[in-house]
């Protein structure tokens, strides 16, 4: 599975996306067999995925509040795009200070949010771009 | 006790008791664990925690085998597994 | 119609009594690619039946389906497949008892469906658009636009944690709620906006909290460029607000019609 992204176009490509892309596509898509066979189907168990809206929950509204706490109304802009959205080389050695994914996903889970609500603010692009940034060839 | 370490940052909510809040965090966490939406949203997590260079591709393998075990977990029945 | 009546040996090491997970359908005229590895890490073979052919492997099912590998090996065959023909991916999971049987129930029976859905999709990719908001641009606007969300956003600055924490979770909720609705408004805009560029369109269930849109395309070989031109112009449009990632080419999960009612009856 590539995972394609050079700093350039403003669209991120994938070829095929991550395994959460992966999942959403094969688990919930595609010619469902049971509709045309009966007989020689095997019922195994095989995941599956409900293609339907997260329920939000008190933590999803106490980190939004929080982030509007953080948030300037008035002054747009004025941060520099740090150089977080890098080559998509799968490097072992970078960020490898998160740790060793433990057994308690939970832990990982909190981890993750912070990183993507950190990730977030730092992120914001200017509105207006003063240069195109060059197309993929 | 991993179950509620760092799953909700609720503050010290006046009126319950820790014991009814303890008792809906863990409900609440046990139907998020199982939850396919949830595992949807997790595993985009992970994706994007790889792309960006904050977890390694070993971390990001790992995470993925515990999300889509607790897919396979909610299909045949939560405990007891 | 004629019925293809006769039963082609299936290729590769499938003999009778042995599981066959089903990846998907193509036409029978073609080589499948060299050492592939599907589930189990075994080799997909063909099974042919008149003009189509299902893609099949063994497969050990002493244990439930779904593990990383798995998806993977899914994912890996079918767009092998689709980078050099026409697939009718199935969702993954399908498995068979037999060969035979792939035969006799599945591509027997709907041989001339699964031709004309081949013909239909020949010649035509699926590419996803997912858009993510910029969270900071999307809270300024829904507090902006609603009073309620700008006093609590006050209360909750000048609060401490304890004392303003239902002003928190009423905040967050109307914040929720305003993106659910911008969610909307922003698929819709990008189905239509891309619309012109596309052979169909299928719109899907936008995934996470900064969410704003997730929307499926189906391609022509011959429009591709532009369609690519016109994200990568809407992806500037939209910047500051909304960014956009471009999956594909994939398979056509999203444009695969449904079954026929009925199997198709036959004349000799």
């Amino acid at each position: 599975m590539t995972v394609s992204q050079t700093p350039g176009p403003l669209v991120e490509r994938s070829a095929g996306g991550g395994l959460a892309d992966v999942v959403e596509l094969i688990l919930d898509r595609g010619l469902v067999i049971d509709a045309f066979v009966r007989i020689s189907l095997v019922g195994i168990e095989v995941i599956t995925i409900d293609a339907r809206v997260v329920v939000a929950s008190v933590d999803t509204y106490l980190r939004f509040a929080e982030a509007t706490n953080r948030l300037d109304l008035y002054e747009k802009g004025g941060r520099d795009l740090p150089g977080l959205v890098e080559s998509m080389t799968e490097s072992g050695a970078r960020g490898g200070a998160r740790g060793k994914a433990k057994g308690i996903l939970d832990a990982a889970r909190e981890t993750i949010e912070e990183v993507a609500d950190r990730r977030e603010e730092a992120r914001e692009p200017r509105r207006v771009r003063p240069s195109r940034r060059e197309r993929e060839p | 006790m991993g179950l509620v370490t760092g799953l909700l940052t609720l503050p010290l909510a006046p009126v319950r008791g820790v014991v009814w809040i303890a008792a809906r965090i863990r409900d609440q966490a046990e139907q998020e664990l199982y939850d396919p939406a949830v595992i949807q949203r997790q595993l985009a997590w992970v994706d994007e925690a790889l792309g960006a260079g904050e977890i390694s591709a070993e971390d990001a393998a790992a995470l993925q085998d515990e999300l889509l075990e607790r897919l396979r977990t909610g299909v045949s029945g939560r405990r007891g597994m | 119609m004629t019925a293809q009546s006769h039963v082609e040996e299936p290729e590769g090491d499938l003999g009778n009594g042995t599981l066959c997970y089903v990846y998907g359908i193509v036409p029978s005229d073609i080589d499948m690619p060299e050492g592939l590895s599907g589930t189990d890490g075994n080799e997909p073979a063909l099974v042919r039946h008149g003009d189509v052919a299902a893609v099949v492997s063994t497969v050990n099912v002493d244990r439930p389906l779904g593990t990383r590998e798995d998806l993977l090996a899914h994912e890996r065959v079918v767009e092998s497949l689709a980078a050099r023909t026409t697939v009718l991916p199935m969702r993954f999971g399908a498995v068979m008892a037999t060969a035979d049987a792939v035969i006799d129930e599945l591509m027997a029976p709907y041989h001339d469906w699964f031709a004309d859905v081949l013909a239909d999709l020949a010649g035509r990719v699926e590419f996803i658009i997912a858009g993510t908001y910029v969270r900071d641009t999307v809270l300024r606007e829904v507090i902006m636009a609603n009073p309620e969300a700008m006093r609590l956003r006050e209360n909750v600055r000048r609060l401490s944690a304890d004392a303003g924490y239902y002003e928190r979770i009423r905040l967050g909720e109307l914040i929720v709620q305003a993106l659910e609705g911008m969610r909307e408004t922003d698929n819709a805009a990008l189905a239509e906006a891309m619309a012109p560029y596309a052979v169909a369109v299928a719109p899907r269930q936008p995934v996470g909290d900064d969410a704003a849109a997730d929307v499926a395309f189906l391609v022509s070989d011959a429009g591709r460029e532009r369609f690519e031109a016109a994200v990568e112009d809407l992806g500037d449009r939209w910047a500051g607000r909304v960014r956009l990632r471009l999956i594909g080419p994939l398979a056509p999960y999203d444009f695969v019609p449904p079954a026929p009612e009925e199997v198709a009856s036959w004349d000799s």
